[in-house]
């Protein structure tokens, strides 16, 4: 057998060999001694085919070489592909190969030996592919060779390209990126036309993508309006140094969860009370407005994180006054973050501290602080929650200013209202039991509104326990508390609604400088966890009488300071009656109050800080009196306003209606209010209110409904112009605009409708016109659908009612019976059947009877008989004209009935013989259609149907009825009487009636419209013609 | 500003037909209002109703640009896209064509795609079919016409052009002053 390479089926042969003696790649060599001799000795031998493949692919380069280099080698070499498709494809190949080598090369050599090269086939196509490299190898034509090399390198880059760089994708790859052209507006309209799902894939790539870069805060949804919080807290705290706020931001978190539990609280408290939450939360505010440091620091303190995910949305309004807060506790963290921030205990009382140093300084230094802070915060607002937090802020600001002098004094006292409660830690009773309380308060801060019960219970206990030392001011105590109730339904009257009794207040005022006293002396740990207790507690209930108790309680403590009690018992008095008016004061100093009890409860190690405390002190004592004689200038000052502001008022009252009126009370509130206390004028100022709106409802209840009643002339577009006009004009009576000013619009309007519907009607057309363009651009109809629905409707829909035939109209031709072609169908079908009928049917000439000779023979006689008889009438008829039929038809009767006797035709039987033996005499009608020459009805006897004309017509005369009956009886008689009817009638048959050339203009008229009608005919016969062809 | 007469609209058209076939319907019969094309000086706007009844009150002297510039009429009346058609363009683009990060600039300089640049194309892509250029994040960068078929892109060489530069958004700094 001889090697043929033109033979793939021999390269099985020379190929086995080569699987097991396999060549790294690295060893071909670029030199072709043996190639160059002869190619066909070579392979012949089993080694040349070793080199040959390498040669040949390293000019192919190296794509060719994974090829080619695969396959010689076997399985081993397959370390070396680059392509991972093709990898993949070895490692099958490499598979099968191992199991049918053999016959899979044989059969893939044939395959590429027809020059066959499938670039889709898988793994075969593959091998393939490598067995051509190995084949042309073997077949060594450089054309074939060159051809398959380019191919190879072709498919190489073409695989390289689509994998490296070049990329091609459908139509309907999606974008993943949509700038604002996809958000602004065509996309959602394709959206809407298309129905494309990819815009809406694109549309969440889009929130993907904003989430992605407003960062982590936001990313969590949860919590959004913490988030936001957290994010303004950020934006206002601009100088907060990095690594503070770190720890700040975990404080914040905590504050806000802390604040965020309170708020919950509060609205719990809510349900409970509907009323007392206004107060409540305006006094959060307040707190937040005005104590910039304290409940930073306390909250932070008294971290519960768990908290966080208990809040909700619900605590919307709550959460922002926190955030308040937070944007104002900043610089007390900036503090914090100077000085000691490593512990949270630390930092917050250092804060507090810091913040005690800061109050001696400049109260109003702080309001300064906190009303620029605010507008800050009004800046970085973005979401509706920031605005109306700004708002809220905003009237803080306000209740800030209006509150200047006695918020300056509260803010200095709320740190030694904590030293104070310190101090009366002295107290032995309270400090054994209240440390564990205020470990539960801990608690209880993240569950108060379950624990208000017993915090109640328990400040109760202790007022009562204050209560058994300071009995001489329960007198006083007895004389505030009803007012403080009664300012506590003012509070809820009014929309702050954070009023309650001042007393509370003094009473902190009291308490501080009480407690700085009793500090002095030494202070417990366990004295702030008391008044933790009961700040807290009246915090959640804010009942007047717990403040008032409280109050007793800093009495007592007053009396050991002459100065200060003195001064804060003038105060008291005129506070109490002032409380109801101050909105919120109470509650503010109640948030304090529960700020700084949080601080206090750090402060479980006072001792380092006594001497701290100490200098505090008395820096804050000398500050406090000389606010307390500020504030009670200031008091002054008020009172005296409020002798000369209800004069105004009443002035007010009887020159201005009801609304002003309220305005004005409110502005007067507001003064008063920023002036400092005004203890009567608020409690007058309601009553006035009340007194006015009776006035007024009593005395211009007729004109106020006449003044609000509805104007029909200024309803509408032309009213609005109306208004407009008397506005400028003003109240004066003698230009007032009434009804008959009202100018009819509708000439406007409708000019302006016309004008727009004329530009809407442009713009349609423009739209319309466009689209046709588009269309014929384009190819495809695009406005086609609307008017083949259109058409489609219309095509749908035909009113019956209103179709009317309409002859001119050719597409009525539809409607029109098409008789002729019918008729002459019919006529022909006619003709034809009378043809037929009249035809005689075919009888067969075979089948025959037999007629026997003697039936003739009896026929025969009498048929000759009859023929007589009939004929003669039929003759008769013939050349008589004149004479009447109706003679005949007896006649004939007569002569039948008279010939019937002679012979007797079977078929009649015996019921004629019969009949014509009864009545030998009758006149019948014989049916005109078998008697042909009856063929002109006018032409019937007379005689013999005059009975029945007569009967008929009896709107003749009774002389003609007479002559009738005398006529039928003639009738009777064979011959004509003298004046027959008949007589006179028949000669007008023959002569004419009218004149010559009237009938022959009739006739010629006829002829014309004849003539016409037949063109007609003719012509709709050809157009008819036309129209089928 | 007046309208397009029918040889304008057609030739508008046919331009924006390029690019975005019959998806000019969507531009043209838009379902949140509607819309039109208006000729001032020279220019096409494409402009909402509203916006056309406001312009109608400016003076033709006065009035700057009423709505979005589609092109301009040559002189001999031929219209040419500009890039601030490329807003309405890209969201409907039919065939569109990616360039790579390094290419972007180059591109974004006027230069047309080479095939080196050339990161993804759409499939059947048609030679000299507009193609709406995007980068690679797909942000449109401006638009061109496909030098090359698709099938072509695959097998030229690296530097050769596979999309012809018609108008990208650095127009908006090198035309600043001409391109109102």
């Amino acid at each position: 057998m001889k090697y043929d390479p033109s033979k793939y089926c021999h390269n099985l042969r020379k190929l086995e060999p080569d699987v097991t003696n396999a060549i790294p790649v690295s060893e071909l060599s670029w030199h072709l001694e043996e190639r160059g001799d002869s190619i066909n000795t070579k392979r012949k031998g089993g080694s040349p085919a070793l080199k040959k493949p390498p040669k040949k692919l390293r000019q192919l380069g190296s794509e060719a070489l994974n090829g080619a280099v695969v396959l010689p080698s076997g399985c081993q070499s397959s370390s070396k592909t680059t392509s991972s498709p093709q990898l993949d494809q070895r490692s099958k190949w490499k598979a099968k190969e191992k199991s049918k080598l053999s016959p899979l090369r044989s059969l893939n050599n044939k395959v590429s030996g027809r020059g066959i090269l499938s670039d889709e086939s898988n793994v075969s196509g593959v091998t393939l592919q490598n067995n051509m490299s190995v084949s042309e190898s073997d077949s060594d034509s450089e054309e074939e060779i060159r051809a398959m090399v380019e191919r190879q390198v072709q498919k190489a880059e073409n695989g390289k390209a689509e994998s490296d760089h070049l990329e091609i994708v459908g139509d309907n790859f999606e974008l993943k990126y949509s700038s604002y052209w996809s958000l602004s507006n065509p996309d959602a309209m394709k959206q809407a036309i298309k129905g494309n799902f990819r815009e809406k894939k694109i549309m969440g790539c889009d929130n993907g993508y904003q989430s992605a870069n407003t960062g982590e805060i936001i990313a969590k949804s949860k919590r959004p309006h913490l988030h936001n919080k957290n994010s303004a807290v950020l934006d206002s705290c601009k100088p907060v140094k990095v690594e503070n706020e770190d720890i700040l931001t975990e404080k914040k978190i905590d504050l806000l969860n802390k604040s965020s539990v309170k708020t919950h609280h509060l609205k719990e408290y809510r349900e409970k009370k509907g009323k007392k939450k206004k107060s409540q939360t305006a006094a959060l505010q307040s707190t937040a407005g005005n104590s910039t440091t304290k409940p930073s620091d306390n909250e932070s303190s008294c971290s519960d994180p768990e908290k966080e995910e208990s809040e909700s949305s619900l605590h919307y309004d709550c959460t922002m006054q926190n955030c308040y807060r937070l944007d104002l506790t900043l610089d007390d963290l900036q503090a914090l973050a100077t000085g000691t921030r490593g512990e949270e205990l630390d930092s917050a009382w250092s804060s507090s501290q810091c913040a005690v140093e800061e109050y001696p300084k400049g109260n109003v230094g702080n309001k300064t602080n906190l009303s620029k802070f605010c507008p800050a915060v009004r800046k970085t607002c973005i979401c509706p929650e920031d605005v109306v937090a700004a708002i809220l802020a905003g009237e803080e600001d306000a209740d800030e200013a209006s509150f200047k002098g006695q918020n300056n004094l509260h803010l200095k006292y709320q740190p030694f209202r904590g030293m104070g409660s310190l101090c009366e830690m002295e107290l032995p009773r309270d400090s054994a039991g209240l440390e564990k309380r205020f470990v539960e308060r801990l608690d209880l801060e993240a569950c108060v509104s379950s624990c208000e019960e017993e915090l109640s219970q328990r400040q109760q206990k202790n007022h009562q326990m204050c209560s058994v030392e300071l009995n001489s001011k329960k007198q006083q105590n007895a004389h505030c508390e009803p007012q403080g109730e009664l300012s506590d339904a003012a509070s809820f009257a009014d929309e702050r609604g954070q009023p309650v009794s001042r007393l509370h207040l003094q009473g902190k005022n009291k308490d501080a400088s009480s407690t700085r006293f009793k500090q002095s002396s030494e202070c417990g740990d366990a004295a702030p966890c008391t008044d933790q207790s009961e700040d807290e507690s009246s915090d959640v209930d804010s009942n007047a009488a717990v403040s008032q108790k409280h109050t007793k309680r800093q009495l007592k403590s007053l009396r050991v300071l002459s100065k200060q009690s003195k001064q804060d018992v003038s105060n008291q008095n005129p506070e109490c009656e002032a409380d109801k008016h101050e909105d919120g004061k109470r509650s503010l100093l109640e948030n304090k109050e529960l700020c700084l009890h949080a601080s206090a409860s750090k402060e479980h190690r006072p001792e380092k800080k006594q001497l701290q405390d100490n200098k505090r002190r008395l820096a804050a004592l000398g500050e406090r009196q000389r606010e307390r004689e500020l504030q009670k200038k200031l008091i002054q000052g008020a009172l005296s306003n409020l002798d000369s502001q209800p004069a105004g008022k009443r002035k007010h009252v009887i020159f201005h209606s009801d609304v002003e009126s309220e305005a004005e009370v409110d502005e007067t509130s507001k003064k008063d209010a920023s002036l400092g206390n005004t203890p009567e004028h608020d409690e007058s100022a309601p009553k006035t209110v009340g007194r006015l709106f009776d006035s007024s409802e009593d005395e211009q209840d007729d004109v106020d409904a006449e003044r609000f009643k509805i104007k029909p002339q200024f309803e509408g577009r032309a009213g609005e112009k109306l208004l407009k006009l008397q506005s400028r004009l003003g109240t004066d009576e003698r230009f007032r605009m009434d009804a008959r000013f009202l100018e009819s619009d509708s000439e406007e309007e409708a000019e302006t409708n016309i004008l727009k519907a004329d530009e809407e009607e442009e713009l349609a057309a423009e739209k319309k016109k466009n689209l046709e363009i588009l269309g014929s651009l384009l190819n495809v109809n695009l406005e086609h659908p609307t008017l083949t629905k259109k058409a489609a409707s219309a095509k749908k829909f035909r009113d019956m009612n209103a179709l009317r035939y309409d002859p001119t109209r050719e597409d009525h031709a539809v409607f029109e019976r098409k008789r002729s072609a019918t008729e002459q169908e019919s006529k022909a079908k006619r003709k034809r059947e009378r043809e037929e009928s009249d035809k005689l049917p075919k009888v067969s000439q075979e089948t025959y009877y037999d007629i026997a000779v003697d039936l003739k023979e009896l026929f025969g006689s009498s048929k000759s008989t009859s023929h007589k008889s009939e004929e003669t009438p039929w003759d008769k008829d013939d050349v008589e004209d004149s004479t009447p039929p109706d003679h005949l038809g007896p006649n004939v009767r007569s002569n039948a009935a008279e010939e019937s006797g002679g012979f007797k035709f079977s078929f009649f039987g015996d019921t004629e013989e019969s009949g014509m033996a009864g009545e030998p005499y009758i006149l019948e009608i014989i049916k005109p259609v078998k008697v042909k020459w009856q063929e002109d009805p006018r032409f019937q006897d007379s005689s013999s149907e005059g009975d029945d004309e007569s009967e008929a017509s009896e709107s003749k005369s009774g002389k003609e009825i007479f002559f009738s009956l005398a006529q039928t009886e003639r009738a009777r008689s064979f011959f004509f009487s003298k004046d027959d009817e008949r007589l006179r009638e028949g000669p007008k048959l023959f002569c004419k009636s009218i004149d010559l050339s009237e009938e022959r203009d009739g006739w010629e008229d006829r002829r014309r419209l004849l003539l016409e009608e037949c063109r007609k005919k003719h012509k709709d016969a050809r157009r008819k013609l036309k129209a089928k062809q | 500003m007046r309208p397009l007469t029918e040889a304008e609209t057609r030739t508008v058209f046919e331009k924006l037909s390029r690019y975005i076939g019959e998806n000019i319907q969507l531009l043209v019969d838009r379902p949140d209002g509607t819309y039109c094309f208006r000729l001032h000086r020279d220019r096409v706007y494409y402009l909402s109703e509203k916006l056309l009844k406001v312009a109608a009150s400016v003076p033709r002297d006065s009035l700057v640009a009423p709505g979005t510039c589609f092109g301009k009429f040559t002189k001999t009346q031929k219209f040419r896209l500009s890039v601030t058609a490329l807003d309405f363009l890209a969201p409907y683009a039919k065939f569109k064509v990616w360039v790579k990060p390094g290419s972007e600039q180059s591109f974004l300089y006027g230069n047309h795609v080479l095939k080196s640049g050339l990161g993804r194309i759409t499939e059947n892509t048609a030679q000299y079919q507009g193609v709406v250029v995007y980068s690679m994040a797909d942000v449109p960068l401006g638009f061109g016409v496909a030098a090359k078929s698709t099938q072509e892109c695959r097998k030229v060489d690296p530097m050769a052009i596979v999309v012809f530069h018609q108008a990208d958004v650095g127009e908006y700094v090198r035309n600043e002053d001409t391109l109102m």
